[in-house]
């Protein structure tokens, strides 16, 4: 599904039914030999792309499962998508999408 | 991955990963997915595709300048020794708790009660370990960069 939108409405299309709220959830680590890694990259300074890549990681697999929700309730789009995310513990990310499933007119 | 000619499996699995398969037919590859391995593996390799192509990122300069730096032998060298020194210093510090424990002056069974938990433990991260690595491959979302 191409239609995620963070907006509450789509230009040029109208909303003709709304299905709920659908979410996604994530929460991802990375090895214990990439987090020494991150440590010392947290000493010196810079990115630590060992967490960049977490992020991303827990991101899309969130926003993959917002999509098959709204997939499996049968909707044309999401609209209003957020993203927030939490640290559960150390070194591990959670990532939450969660947006307004939608039906689309013609 | 899929051949020039791909198969009727291979058709399906494109399919499946596009939405494109009605409820029924959807129904019966994921019971399928459930118990034929190779089946899954493409399945996970045509998501790995769609997550590369959805999050590819235009290269940045420090992209290349941490490329340069991480194949220079002097790099490689560091790293090297430093992990099989790292990883050398860890089981004989392994050792020496279990040494330790084993000449400790306590009771057997406090003895007993402190192998069977770091004997418990280790099976316990053995198990996690053993699974992570079995089904690693099924894990579209390790091909995200950033």
């Amino acid at each position: 599904m191409n239609n995620v939108y963070t907006t509450d409405s789509i230009p040029g299309k109208t909303i003709t039914e709304g299905l709920g709220i659908v979410r996604g959830s994530s929460v991802r680590a990375r090895h214990f030999g990439r987090d020494i890694g991150a440590f010392f990259k947290k000493i010196v300074g810079g990115e630590v792309e060992e967490y960049t890549k977490l992020l991303a990681e827990a991101r899309e697999q969130a926003l993959d499962r917002m999509v098959a929700e709204a997939k499996a309730k049968g909707a044309d789009a999401i609209v209003g998508v957020r993203f927030c995310g939490t640290e559960i513990q150390s070194g591990a990310a959670e990532m939450l999408a969660y947006g307004t499933a939608v039906k689309l007119g013609d | 991955m899929t051949s020039v000619h791909p198969s009727r499996d291979e058709l399906l699995s494109m399919a499946y990963v596009d939405d494109q398969l009605d409820p029924q037919a959807r129904n019966e590859f994921e019971k399928r997915l459930s118990h034929e391995q190779d089946l899954a593996a493409e399945v996970t390799a045509l998501r790995r595709l769609e997550m590369i192509s959805r999050t590819a990122a235009p290269p940045e300069a420090i992209d290349f300048a941490w490329k340069r730096i991480a194949e220079r032998p002097t790099q490689k060298g560091i790293i090297g020794i430093g992990w099989v020194a790292t990883i050398v210093g860890f089981i004989g510090i392994a050792a020496i708790i279990i040494q330790l424990i084993a000449h400790a002056h306590l009771p057997l069974w406090e003895r007993a009660s402190v192998g069977l938990c770091i004997g418990g433990l280790t099976l316990i991260f053995i198990s996690i370990a053993r699974r992570r690595w079995r089904s690693r491959h099924s894990d579209p979302y390790t091909s995200v960069k950033r």
